[in-house]
């Protein structure tokens, strides 16, 4: 989800009825339809960067330190922090969100919390929480929390008892690799 | 029998490689254009040429605020919203095709990949019953986002005239042309936006 980052490379499949032009598609809610200000070749490396600050030990920043590339102080697009984060560190989170980077509180003690509390002004109980500023013109800030592997699949078992089992239908859970798109 | 069994297995995977390349086909003038130098194909495929350097989040719901905490007389507030929402989506949208007026043999251009159809429709159920606290004077919703890339590219493979000329059909004498499959040549254009990733959270405001 980060802005600059493609891991996956799903190959393409489209059907179009005979020759000519056509347009269809025009997705869920809001979608409205990003014209790219910058392009690049397909195999081009876009992954986003990752600042790890704090302790650097939690889930998310494992997680990201392969999956993203290293970034500065100066130049990264996802910032990884903890309830250990020194002022300046909270400081640059801050001037993040505000740049609308996306900054990760990687643990789940009252603590870390605490942080996500001050930053967004809401927590949530999770593993690791994201946080950025609300996208779309949206007032406020998007706080998106994130399981580790082991409560994900724990989840996704609880949320599939009584639900819907049509092909098509799909029960998400939110881990590093589908927020971030590892 | 077990080598006469891998012959027929290898032959099977060359011909699935090959496509048609390996017979050439009368095609009538009524589907080639008038016999047009050169026909896209339902066996052509996308490629992907050009990417965005960044993605955007397409919030594909938005849902009601469900909870305010006071603006004073309280440090903060604790709750949950306790509801499920299944929302449909496409995988891909604003997909726009373009094939430079050139006509496709067999009424379809079909190109599939193992990730299935650009315009495949999905349905996401996601249920909010986490515990979250809020400050006070904030409200929250909870939403549903899909986190889309850009791409565009054009497609391969083309059925091309050799300029030999057939008669289509047995009852028929329409004049037709020879076409050969070349797998190397291009055409056309594509752009959609694609599915990365996809998650559930929760916007948050001051009200």
């Amino acid at each position: 989800m980060f802005r600059s980052s493609d891991v996956r490379r799903p190959l393409i499949a489209i059907a179009i009825v005979a020759a000519g032009a056509a347009v269809y598609g025009c997705g869920g809610g809001d979608a409205a339809d990003a014209t790219p200000t910058q392009t690049t070749d397909a195999g081009a490396d876009v992954r986003g960067t990752v600042l790890i600050a704090g302790r650097g030990d939690g889930m998310v920043a494992h997680a990201l330190k392969t999956g993203l590339k290293a970034g500065s102080r100066s130049d990264f697009d996802v910032l990884v922090l903890d309830a250990n984060a020194n002022g300046e560190e909270l400081a640059l989170a801050d001037s993040a969100l505000e740049a609308g980077k996306q900054v990760v509180i990687d643990g789940s003690s009252e603590a870390d919390s605490a942080l996500v509390r001050k930053l967004a002004g809401m927590s949530v109980d999770a593993d690791a929480v994201l946080v950025m500023k609300a996208s779309d013109g949206q007032e406020g800030y998007v706080v998106v929390p994130i399981d580790s592997e082991a409560r994900a699949a724990a989840r996704k078992t609880a949320l599939a008892v009584g639900h819907s089992t049509a092909a098509s239908d799909d029960v998400t859970v939110n881990t590093v690799a589908s927020v971030f798109g590892l | 029998m077990r080598n006469t069994h891998l012959i027929a297995v290898a032959a099977a995977a060359l011909a699935l490689q090959t496509g048609n390349a390996l017979a050439d086909q009368c095609i009538p003038s009524s589907k080639s254009n008038g016999l047009a130098p050169a026909l896209g194909d339902k066996d052509s495929w996308a490629i992907e040429r050009t990417q965005a350097a960044n993605t955007w989040d397409d919030w594909i719901w938005r849902g009601p605020e469900f909870f305010r905490c006071p603006k004073v007389g309280v440090n903060n507030c604790t709750d949950s919203y306790g509801k499920s929402h299944q929302q449909g989506y496409e995988w891909s949208v604003g997909v726009s095709l373009s094939v430079d007026k050139i006509p496709i043999f067999g009424g379809l251009l079909g190109v599939v990949g193992p990730s299935g159809s650009y315009t495949r429709v999905n349905y996401w159920t996601e249920t909010w019953t986490r515990s979250i606290q809020l400050q006070p004077g904030y409200a929250s919703r909870p939403i549903q986002v899909v986190t889309r890339r850009w791409v565009g590219g054009n497609f391969r493979g083309m059925q091309v005239n050799t300029g030999q000329r057939c008669n289509f059909g047995k009852a028929s004498n329409e004049q037709g042309a020879i076409y050969r499959w070349d797998a190397n040549r291009t055409f056309g254009r594509w752009s959609a936006n694609k599915e990365v990733g996809r998650w559930f959270g929760y916007q948050t405001y001051k009200y």
